[in-house]
């Protein structure tokens, strides 16, 4: 065979193999939600066999639920509220670190990424809880010694604030990561021959700094909106199943109780599907933006 | 010589092929994993189960393993759906009362009217006897009954100059008394608020007190009337004296260390278990006084339109599930587990497992047998307890204990029950009040409405 021969059918190897993965991967992402959009147009419930055809009925019903608005309002807040703060915590972290040198700089690296990929979800929530214990915890005790103010973490005026902190304080490492890494590839130069031209702090981040990093942060922005929105694990442990999670929780915990306490399995896909699509919405209109950065 | 060469092959391929033959195609009774699920959760009583999961390989030999899960009680729900989809239901479970209807309707459950027959009827405690009695057949058997209590700091109670309070008006100025007396300012009545289960244990308990229900004679749903009003308007008024930074996100176990130290003086819901928390969290605090005397259960306050108090009474049924809406298990296991289940239940209610089972969380295992009250009495963790084990046996032989969600014993039998369980109704009617939300006239008239619109979808969703 000649070199040209093997060299085309390895290329048409490879590349088949790609395709065949990417295939595949779709059908993985694909298939649940086309079942789930199926299923929001009937009426299954939970110990059936069958449901029946109900059309629009499960959007229509949710177009008038108070609960369900509600829920989507506490999403949108969460989702946002909380990406903003993640990388903003992890942008400043990322800065902090990236003008260390030495052993000491992975050490600190590995130890801030601790809360992200070391601790499980619920071991988190049960330290904040803790931490944030109006009788006990350090958080209220040092609050009422140091102003006088009273901090419960865990009641309806301040709930939202700690569901953001905690999704913050465990999710902010990734963002760190990812902007340190960016950081890591600027030339040490561009910011030398700013300074010499008398530029101060900020200049250089203007415009040195946030021009390299901006893609990234954008990118952090659109994925960590997405996980949030669809987070449940830390919105269930810190609302629980009474009066927060009436009040507060998203439509994580909307979806969960509509499943699995109100048995109505086509209504929770719609609400499902109601969530996946704006979020759909997001990737193709930011899809069809011109490529600003590169 | 060829000839008999072949030949030997021939005679060596046929002998070969019978004996792998022999070996695939013997006929063995097929060998089951039997599972059970119970919502306790105490270590002692899942070894004793697993214990009895050991006698069972022995006694069937059809069972080749026996799995015990311990399922929280809240969590029993969800996981039985999430196992019934992937065609995983255990062989025998913990049921709530108030789900077993329902399950019944679905055709998940078997009658277990021989074992009942077997252990006793007549001995089991008429109370909690018939809890999973339907249309003539029992389709389950309560493993215990244990039931619910407010319990109080006795020591700070009578240090106040106050008595244990028998009356709504009583209990609300002893609150107001304690409230004043404490100086805390941190609210002198404990109340889950964080787990709507027990936000809606609270309210039943309150309302059979107040000699009312939410279920009209037809089982319809009845929210609006004066008895309902009035407990939720008790209940709201009690609020003003609950711990403000965080009653609305407190769990039901965070109460019994709560009550120990003291940072409450009244949890109006705590189980038999909690004595064994008493104990342990008061040896580490400095007293003067033993547990059982400083942590005492109140008789449940009467409401203006009630003649007696009344408890909830935890008595989960274990249940044989119907292997056959059992997608995951072959025709042929079905009856082997379903046997295997009958085999299990026999072992468990045999006199010495049984008690040894009662007796690893005295108090809230109270044998369901009468004729062991006695014996389990004796228990010296239960002798030391006594006043708690006496108003539990009190309340029950005077029938002033119902399941869950309910306020007469009859109330099991509305179809509907999980359903309005699941919706949330009752536990946002009480939470909306308790917040300040809403007025009790109209969060029992958004309760209402939204009764009335789940029986409306679930007769149309029958009908199709």
């Amino acid at each position: 065979m000649s070199l040209h021969i093997r060299k085309f059918s390895a290329a048409l190897s490879l590349g088949g193999g790609f395709f065949v993965g990417i295939f595949f991967l779709s059908l993985a992402g694909a298939i649940p939600f086309l079942a789930i959009t199926l299923i929001s147009f009937t009426s299954l419930e939970a110990y059936s066999a069958s449901s029946a055809w109900v059309g629009t009925s499960n959007y229509r019903e949710l177009m008038v639920d108070d609960g369900f608005m509600l829920a989507s309002l506490n999403t949108l807040i969460y989702a946002v509220a909380s990406a903003i703060a993640q990388i903003s915590l992890g942008f400043a972290q990322a800065l902090v670190v990236s003008r260390w040198k030495g052993k000491i700089v992975r050490v600190v690296e590995a130890i801030l990424f601790v809360p992200y990929v070391v601790i499980p979800s619920a071991v988190v929530v049960q330290i904040w809880k803790f931490l944030g214990d109006y009788r006990v915890g350090l958080i209220p005790v040092m609050g009422r010694k140091l102003t006088g103010v009273d901090i419960a973490l865990f009641s309806p005026d301040l709930v939202r604030f700690t569901l953001v902190l905690v999704s913050t304080w465990m999710f902010a490492p990734f963002s760190m990561i990812i902007i340190l890494a960016r950081l890591r590839q600027i030339q040490p130069s561009l910011y030398e021959v700013l300074t010499l031209d008398g530029a101060g702090p900020w200049s250089c981040f203007r415009n040195i700094t946030w021009p390299h990093v901006r893609g990234a942060v954008a990118t952090l922005f659109v994925l960590r909106l997405f996980i949030m929105a669809t987070k449940f694990d830390v919105p269930y442990l810190i609302l629980g199943s009474g009066a927060l999670s009436t009040k507060y929780g998203p439509l994580s915990i909307f979806i969960f109780e509509a499943s699995y306490e109100k048995l109505r399995y086509g209504f929770a896909s719609a609400a499902a599907v109601l969530l996946a699509v704006p979020l759909f919405s997001v990737i193709f209109a930011l899809r069809k933006r011109p490529k600003e950065y590169s | 010589m060829k000839n008999l060469k072949v030949l030997s092959v021939a005679g060596l391929v046929v002998a070969f092929s019978v004996l792998v033959w022999n070996c695939f195609t013997r006929s063995e009774p097929p060998k089951v994993v039997f599972s059970v699920w119970t919502t306790e959760s105490d270590p002692a009583t899942i070894q004793v189960m697993e214990d009895l999961g050991r006698q069972l390989i022995k006694a069937n030999r059809s069972v080749e393993r026996v799995e015990v899960l311990s399922v929280k009680w809240s969590d029993l729900s969800v996981k039985l759906q999430q196992s019934y989809q992937a065609g995983r239901l255990p062989a025998l479970t913990h049921l709530e009362p108030f789900f077993t209807k329902s399950f019944i309707d679905k055709g998940l459950l078997l009658p277990v009217d021989d074992i009942v027959r077997e252990i006793g009827e007549q001995d089991i405690e008429p109370a909690v006897r018939r809890v999973a009695f339907f249309d003539g057949h029992y389709y389950g058997i309560p493993q215990h009954y244990g039931v619910s209590f407010i319990g109080f700091r006795s020591d700070v109670l009578v240090k106040h100059g106050f008595q244990p309070p028998k009356s709504w008006v009583e209990m609300v100025k002893v609150a107001r008394g304690l409230s004043e007396e404490s100086k805390t300012g941190e609210g002198v009545i404990y109340f889950p608020g964080g787990d709507r289960f027990f936000v809606d244990a609270i309210f039943f308990e309150s309302l059979a007190s107040n000699g009312g229900t939410i279920y009209g004679p037809k089982g319809e749903p009845k929210f609006k009337d004066e008895p309902v009003i009035a407990t939720l308007k008790y209940l709201k008024e009690l609020s003003a004296f609950f711990p403000k930074a965080d009653w609305q996100s407190s769990s039901y176990v965070d109460g019994f260390p709560r009550l120990a130290r003291g940072e409450v003086l009244i949890n109006p819901f705590v189980g038999g278990r909690s004595t064994k928390s008493f104990d342990e969290n008061w040896s580490k605090l400095p007293g003067h006084l033993p547990a059982p005397d400083v942590f005492h259960p109140m008789e449940p306050p009467v409401g203006p339109s009630g003649l007696k108090g009344y408890s909830s009474v935890d008595c989960e049924p274990f249940v044989i599930i119907n292997q056959a809406k059992n997608r995951g298990i072959p025709a042929a296991q079905r009856e082997i587990l379903h046997e295997a289940a009958r085999e299990y239940l026999r072992l468990l209610y045999r006199h010495d497992n049984y008690m040894r089972l009662m007796k690893t969380v005295p108090i809230q295992l109270i044998p369901i047998f009468r004729s062991m009250i006695s014996e389990y009495g004796e228990d010296p963790f239960v002798l030391r307890w006594r006043l708690w084990y006496e108003q539990a046996l009190k309340m029950t032989r005077e029938k002033r204990v119902n399941p869950y969600f309910t306020t007469r014993g009859e109330d099991l039998s509305i179809p509907y029950l999980f359903d309005l369980y699941g919706d949330k109704a009752v536990t946002d009617m009480v939470l909306g009040v308790l917040a300040g939300e809403m007025t009790p006239e109209s969060a029992a008239q958004s309760a209402q409405l939204r009764a009335e619109s789940l029986l409306v979808r679930l007769r149309n969703e029958s009908s199709h």
